[in-house]
């Protein structure tokens, strides 16, 4: 059975995600974690994520997966043990280094290889299986194809995001946020890096911005204006069907958005995969039932892409 | 520059040792020897795009020519691998690396984990580097691939120095780029090409041309899958706070062969002479966007610090 895994940007949030019928939600730990601190949770909030989720039957995962300093990694440790005695079911990483760490010092504990990990082979799976990780997510450029292998060969789970966003460059690889408007901070002894989703800031999205082609030597001129670099959002629905016998998890993100947004969200895909099990799938009726989400979502995301674009000129993490 | 401890016969001597000075050439077009006589060693092949017209990754005849070159002018030889291999590109960067053995390169480098576990495993004697999009935040991972056999690595861009410096405290080489234009992102397709119609060049041929990506206060350079700064790093007037890195390197895979020949003269000179405020004068000339230093110093990668420690206005970005 495929599991299904929720966002929880709140407390609220984690327990609205349970009731629509999600298996499993991930959270962030606060200053940790691949999103601003507004939707991370803190030490006494994830432990009690955890006690919601194991009421509900369910898992919690605690997403760690920002690049932190070499001089913070006994930071780490201590971030690790207070997950570990919160009894937080698994933890999203991206740095496969702290993967080692944490096989080392909790073997119990499950580690997911973050979509930060931007893993697109199935040797660089076996890599970060042989460092811990128990289970990957697939990047969103993959074919189905590309992941059945990556699993067989690999010989690990594989999660694959339904709703999230392929960006104009890998997940993970990408910098131009940074490079346009990075800022350093320390709060409390730990660095925080306003404007890089790699090490735990909010991306300010410049691939949203307004581009144009521009010549150079001899070649001056502008060959087009007014385009975005591609980043585009999806929710899945026809690819799911095909998916539930190859993959082993399907991840909706959205810490970011209303609870409301992710409670119809949830409810949809729960009641369209148990469907799809069913073998009574309706298409069409589906469809038009996440066409109505789409445009909700798409209005919500219009104004966050909004706010961080205002954010980057202050350089503040919103 | 850089102060050596060595044993000579049970006695520690000390010594100062220059780093090595390297640059990366894409094809057999580009190498003159003329513009390669001022560094220790030479990357050989466009790790962005197989198609690349003239890639020395995926003309194997083209290969053995330059190594020979580059073997005359008594320089090391390594050679770079496709830097985002999907499951059906590795078989193609294995027959690469298989190439690379047999010509008896000085090491192979690789910015993906899956190549760089292959490699150790399969040929244990070859030296292995890593590139810049290998993501190396942590000693952890840098302790994680020393014990895997990998002998230097390219920390992350984003690191500012005294990060990097925790790297080389693991034990492994460091190298680093000090002049030119770094990757901020790669994906799994050229968006260049879209734009085939509007500017009357397609692929193979475009990535010949020179084009810009411009914004509002952003200017980058698409090239190949990869998307690079548009202003050109630039440590000439920090070096000194590089001293402890094995190995500083030209970026230059996107330039024509006469900035390879200019800026590695001037960085030669810089390394045996000292400063000169007509070499930095004219590092600045070349940068047609302008100049800034990455992320060494913490900031914005745009941004540009002085000798002097203030923020100093570059070339305008449009």
């Amino acid at each position: 059975m495929v599991e299904l895994l929720g966002p929880g940007g709140s407390l609220e949030m984690v327990e609205r995600v349970f009731q629509a019928g999600a298996n499993s939600v991930y959270v962030g730990v606060k200053g940790w974690s691949r999103r601003s601190s507004k939707y991370e949770l803190d030490d006494d909030t994830i432990r009690r994520a955890a006690e919601i989720a194991h009421d509900y039957d369910g898992m919690l995962r605690a997403a760690i997966n920002a690049m932190p300093r070499s001089g913070e990694i006994s930071m780490f440790e201590e971030k690790l043990d207070f997950l570990h005695s919160a009894e937080v079911d698994a933890i999203i990483l991206n740095d496969i280094g702290l993967m080692r760490i944490v096989r080392d010092r909790y073997p119990d504990m499950k580690i997911v290889a973050s979509i930060g990990c931007n893993i697109i082979n199935y040797q660089e799976a076996k890599l970060y299986r042989d460092a811990g990780a128990r289970m990957i997510v697939a990047d969103c450029k993959l074919s189905l194809e590309e992941i059945a292998e990556i699993k067989n060969k690999a010989g690990v789970g594989v999660e694959v995001l339904i709703h999230a966003n392929t960006d104009f460059t890998y997940l993970g690889k990408c910098w131009m946020s940074s490079y346009k408007a990075l800022r350093y901070e320390e709060l409390d002894g730990k660095s925080y890096y306003v404007g890089s989703p790699n090490r735990g800031g909010v991306c300010f999205r410049p691939c949203l911005m307004k581009w144009g082609l521009h010549g150079g030597g001899t070649n001056t001129g502008c060959y087009a204006k007014d385009f975005n670099l591609p980043n585009d959002m999806f929710l899945m629905l026809e690819e799911i069907p095909p998916m539930l016998d190859v993959v082993d998890c399907l991840k909706i993100q959205g810490r970011e958005y209303s609870v409301g947004l992710i409670y119809e969200i949830v409810r949809f895909y729960r009641d369209f995969i148990d469907e799809c099990m069913a073998g009574t799938v309706e298409m069409s009726v589906w469809k038009q039932k996440l066409d109505e989400i789409a445009r909700r979502r798409d209005a919500e995301r219009i104004r966050r892409t909004l706010e961080l674009m205002k954010a980057q000129k202050e350089r503040i993490n919103v | 520059m850089k102060v050596d401890r060595l044993k000579v016969e049970g006695i520690e001597v000390t010594h100062e040792v220059d780093p090595e000075l390297v640059t990366n050439v894409p094809t057999l077009e580009s190498m003159s020897e003329c513009s390669l006589k001022h560094y220790d060693a030479v990357y050989l092949g466009m790790p962005y795009c197989w198609e690349y017209e003239g890639n020395l990754i995926s003309n194997h005849d083209d290969l053995g020519a330059a190594v020979e070159m580059l073997r005359a002018m008594k320089k090391k030889v390594y050679v770079s691998t496709f830097a985002a291999p999907r499951n059906k590109d590795l078989k193609h960067v294995f027959s690469l690396i298989d190439k690379a053995v047999e010509l008896e390169v000085d090491a192979v480098e690789s910015t993906n984990y899956g190549v760089i576990r292959h490699i150790t495993k399969e040929y244990p004697d070859v030296r292995v580097h890593t590139g810049g999009l290998t993501n190396i935040y942590t000693s952890a991972t840098a302790e994680l691939l020393y014990s895997m056999g990998v002998e230097r690595v390219m920390p992350a861009y984003e690191l500012p120095i005294e990060d990097i410096r925790k790297i080389k405290d693991v034990g492994l080489e460091v190298e680093v780029v000090v002049h030119g234009k770094i990757p901020l992102g790669i994906s799994h397709d050229c968006f260049l090409k879209s734009f085939a119609d509007k500017t009357g060049k397609d692929c193979p041929y475009i990535c010949k041309e020179e084009f810009w990506f411009r914004s509002d206060d952003l200017v980058l350079k698409p090239f190949g899958s990869a998307t690079l700064s548009g202003k050109d790093v630039c440590m000439y007037e920090h070096i000194e706070k590089l001293d402890f890195v094995d190995a500083m390197r030209i970026e230059a895979i996107s330039e024509r062969i006469g900035y390879r020949d200019v800026v590695g003269e001037i960085y030669r000179r810089r390394i045996n002479e000292g400063y000169s405020t007509e070499d930095f004068g004219r590092l600045k000339e070349m940068a047609k966007n302008g100049i800034c230093n990455g992320f060494y110093f913490n900031k914005a990668g745009q941004d540009y610090i002085g000798k002097v420690g203030k923020a100093e206005e570059t070339k305008g970005v449009l």
